[in-house]
This record gives C-alpha cells, sequence and structure tokens, in this order.
C-alpha cells in the first residue's frame, strides 16, 4: 500500500507558487459503536503508541479506561495522561481494505490546538512494514505477521 | 520535506494531495472522500465530523491545518 504524503502550505512564494512541507500522513478511520471517522493521521515512528483525541472517544461511544502503563512523555519530556480503548482501524488503498481492532489511546486535550491524531508504533506500525521514501514523498506500509486483521479485501 | 508547488501541481491524479488553503491554518478541515472540496470545518474535531456529516458527506476525511511557519517535532 503506498499512501503519498500530505501536502501543507507553509509559505507562498510568488508566481503562484507556494512553499509545502511534505509529511508522512495518511488516511484511516477509526470506528467505534455509534460510528465511523476518516482522518488524516501522521505516521509517527517516534511515537510509542497511537493516540487521537479525547473527543474521537466521546464522539463515537468508544468506551475508554485510565492507562495502567507508565504516562506518556511529549518531546519536551511533558507527562501526559492517556486513556485507552478498543476500536477498529480501516486503511483503504488502491481498492486494498485493511482492518483491525486493537487498543488506542485517547488524550484529553486542554485546547483545541492540541488535537491531533498520531499512528505511533502500538495499534499501528507494530503491524507493518514501513518504508519512508523521502525522496518521492511516499510511504510504503506492507503488512505483517502479527496484524490482527478483521477484514482485508477489495 | 519542503517542495515549491503550485496547485496544478496536486490533486487527484497527480500523486500529490491537495492541500488545505491557508485561510483554515490551526483548524480542522473535512474534505470529501475524493479530497477535492473542503465541506466542513472548525476549530472541535468532533463539530467538524458533525458538520461534514449533516452537509452529507458521512464518509469525508478529516485533516487538521497546522499554522503556516510552524514546524512539527514531536508527538502532541
Amino acid at each position: 500500500m503506498k499512501f503519498p504524503y500530505s501536502t501543507v502550505i507553509v509559505a507562498g512564494s510568488g508566481n503562484g507558487h507556494f512553499l509545502a512541507l511534505r509529511r508522512p500522513e495518511i488516511q484511516a478511520s477509526v470506528i467505534g459503536p455509534a460510528g465511523k471517522m476518516g482522518v488524516t493521521a501522521l505516521v509517527d515512528t517516534g511515537s510509542d503508541q497511537t493516540i487521537f483525541p479525547k473527543s474521537v472517544a466521546d464522539r463515537l461511544q468508544i468506551a475508554v479506561t485510565q492507562s495502567e502503563e507508565f504516562p506518556a512523555a511529549a518531546f519536551t519530556g511533558e507527562r501526559i495522561e492517556l486513556l485507552s480503548g478498543e476500536v477498529e482501524l480501516e486503511v483503504i488503498n488502491d481498492g486494498r481494505r485493511l482492518a483491525w481492532r486493537t487498543v488506542v489511546w485517547f488524550y484529553d486535550a486542554p485546547d483545541t490546538d492540541k488535537e491531533s491524531v498520531v499512528f505511533g508504533h502500538a495499534g499501528f506500525l507494530d503491524y507493518f512494514t514501513a518504508t519512508f521514501d523521502g525522496l518521492n514523498a511516499i510511504l510504503t506500509l506492507e503488512p505483517n505477521a502479527e496484524l490482527p486483521a478483521v477484514v482485508e479485501g477489495g | 520535506m519542503i517542495q515549491r508547488l503550485k496547485l496544478s501541481d496536486c490533486g487527484p491524479g497527480t500523486g500529490i494531495p491537495l492541500p488545505a488553503p491557508i485561510e483554515y491554518a490551526g483548524q480542522w478541515v473535512a474534505w470529501n472522500n475524493e479530497r477535492t472540496e473542503i465541506v466542513a470545518h472548525g476549530k472541535r474535531l468532533a463539530d467538524v465530523f458533525d458538520a461534514a456529516i449533516a452537509s452529507g458527506h458521512a464518509d469525508a476525511i478529516l485533516q487538521r491545518v497546522p499554522q503556516p511557519g510552524v514546524t512539527f517535532i514531536g508527538t502532541i
């Protein structure tokens, strides 16, 4: 499955051109008891966990519990309490669909500016061989034997 | 990776996703499923999701649009 990096405008540069930051963000869906939400998520090898804003759990009525693991630490060292819950994740690419049930984590962001979706190792990257092609801005994901597949089809 | 692009370089068939217009910086946007049009936007992810559904786009793709000139150095 090949995913072109997302495009984010960072500045204009004249003559109709703009400077764009290309990021390894992919389209995926998170599915809970109250529905399915499509999101663009940053695939982040530096994150131990897959993390959604808690507002996603609230909206999709996903049951969450206080994470029994150590609190997470952000890049700056700030400690963050996480909640955990079980969801179904789905990625669709070139007519191929992968979906699996997994535990993910939720962060109760103090303000909306801190809401983000990150696909880290637990819940996501552990189930794939990932190749980050920086030159061509393409992320290739191939599922490995650990993927707890619910459905795979076209 | 920083690239110098123009809008015609992006979109369906180009291999480069369309960027959200810069006026949505700091917000969540909901793209239609073809990623050709923004159908809702706002500050709160759940609100944008509901607005997309209300506009007939239950299969919208939500994306956070970062502030221009702000690079991302770590999670959360």
